[in-house]
């Protein structure tokens, strides 16, 4: 059976959010965070990640060797503090760039629509 | 007795614990002890939020948005290699099936033949059971082939474009063929010959002695038929390459020998002994299946492979 248009909407949404999910997070660990204090930093920025998603994706970037972790002991109990390696920084530059560049582009193609409709008659 | 309602930090436990055993060995402590330090943030934080103490029900609301065990733990491994590439799931799955069904026709009847009691029982746990080999035999194909995919990914070849010539013809090998259908009908004749005059006296010529019937009626169209497929072999040797003409003859001929060999078959007995009779007549049929399969799929490969979508 076809999905609904809501379910195929919100699926859709996800594809879209999930190249971008990579990006943000990389974005938030130029500086150690860890797992719950990372959430809440996107959360704040309007990004928010579902827990179940954002933990595995910090071991997942971990074991492709873009970020880097350790357990700390600081006003609490042991975080592990993940940040991201030489690798993670310089594909996180590539990266920036490749979202700007592709950003510009379909805000072109979307803006170009909305000129094409204000001039019809 | 009342119910003993587990503590937040025991639910956190025991679903850090269900989702560590999905987990690779050697991740599981580390994992499991940073999701449970985690999870038990995430809780304190949305008891702060709601200005109460975290509870059984809060804490089960958190765990089951997390997801299923199984499910979170596969969102910590990495991507994985698919042992049967999403494209070829169908063709997979309907081979797998054929297969097993085409053992499943042959060895029931064979089963319910024999009579024995509790027949249905015997077949299930001999052939029924046995069938099974054929998912197993391309599973383990396609993890062979996915593990040369992985370990040498250039091994996979570029698309190349293929320009068959369909009206060409391969003169050696079809002046081979030619040579050995001559061959055959050397070998055919003679044999009928020797079996014909040797048959009272020499036994094997008595098994391959022809049906009186046989050679009267339908052996004469027989070589009739080797005639005219020679003809046209020779005819396509001499041009090198199929005309509509020529092919329409092919297919006229492949058709006629069908009819011919059903002919054989049905019109009455080929050879006097009656096993070499009956073993003739189903190699005939075979034949005849084999050749309407071959002629389908080339039709079928002639088709338009493009079709032009109907508009509106």
């Amino acid at each position: 059976m076809a999905d609904s248009p809501e379910e195929v909407s919100a699926k859709l949404e996800q594809e879209l959010r999930r190249g971008v999910i990579m990006l943000a997070t990389l974005s938030q660990l130029r500086t150690a965070q860890y797992g719950y204090s990372l959430r809440q930093a996107l959360a704040t920025r309007g990004m928010t990640i579902e827990e179940g998603t954002l933990y595995p994706l910090l071991r997942r970037l971990e074991g492709q060797g873009l970020l880097v972790s350790e357990w700390r002991i600081e006003d609490g109990p042991p975080r592990r503090y993940y940040t991201l390696s030489a690798q993670g920084e310089t594909l996180f530059a590539s990266l920036t760039q490749s979202w700007r560049n592709l950003t510009g582009i379909v805000d072109g193609l979307i803006d170009e629509d909305k000129s094409r409709k204000k001039a019809a008659p | 007795m009342s119910a003993q309602f587990p503590k937040p930090d025991e639910l956190i436990t025991a679903y850090v614990g269900d989702v560590m055993k999905h987990l690779p060995r050697k991740q599981r402590d580390d994992v499991g002890f940073e999701l449970r330090a985690l999870l038990g943030e995430e809780l304190r934080g949305r008891a702060a939020d709601a200005g109460r103490l975290p509870d059984e029900a809060m804490t089960l609301e958190l765990l089951q948005g997390f997801g299923r065990p199984d499910d979170v733990a596969a969102r910590y491994h990495p991507p994985g290699v698919p042992i049967i590439p999403p494209q070829q799931t169908v063709a997979f799955a309907w081979t797998s099936l054929i297969g097993v069904a085409l053992q499943w026709a042959t060895t029931l009847p064979m089963a319910a033949q024999s009579g024995a009691p509790n027949w249905i029982g015997g077949w299930w746990t001999s052939y029924g059971l046995g069938a099974f080999w054929w998912p197993g035999f391309l599973v383990t194909v396609t993890m062979v082939a996915a593990f040369v995919r992985l370990r040498w990914p250039a091994a996979e070849e570029a698309w190349k474009p293929k320009l068959v010539d369909r009206d060409h013809i391969n003169r050696p090998l079809y002046a081979v063929g030619l040579g050995l259908a001559l061959l055959g009908v050397g070998v055919w004749v003679a044999l009928a010959w020797w079996a014909t005059t040797y048959a009272g006296t020499n036994h094997l010529a008595g098994v391959f002695a022809f049906d009186a019937d046989f050679l009267a009626t339908r052996a004469p169209l027989v070589l009739l038929y080797w005639a005219a497929t020679n003809a046209l072999y020779v005819l396509l040797i001499i041009e090198g390459r199929c005309r509509p003409l020529t092919r329409r003859i092919e297919i006229a001929l492949t058709l006629a020998l069908c009819v011919l060999l059903m002919w054989i078959v049905l019109g009455g007995r080929v050879f006097v002994q009656e096993t070499a009779n009956a073993t003739t007549e189903g190699a005939l049929v075979l034949v005849v299946v084999a050749m309407l399969a071959d002629a389908a799929w080339k039709l079928w490969r002639r088709r338009a492979r493009i079709r032009t979508p109907v508009a509106g």
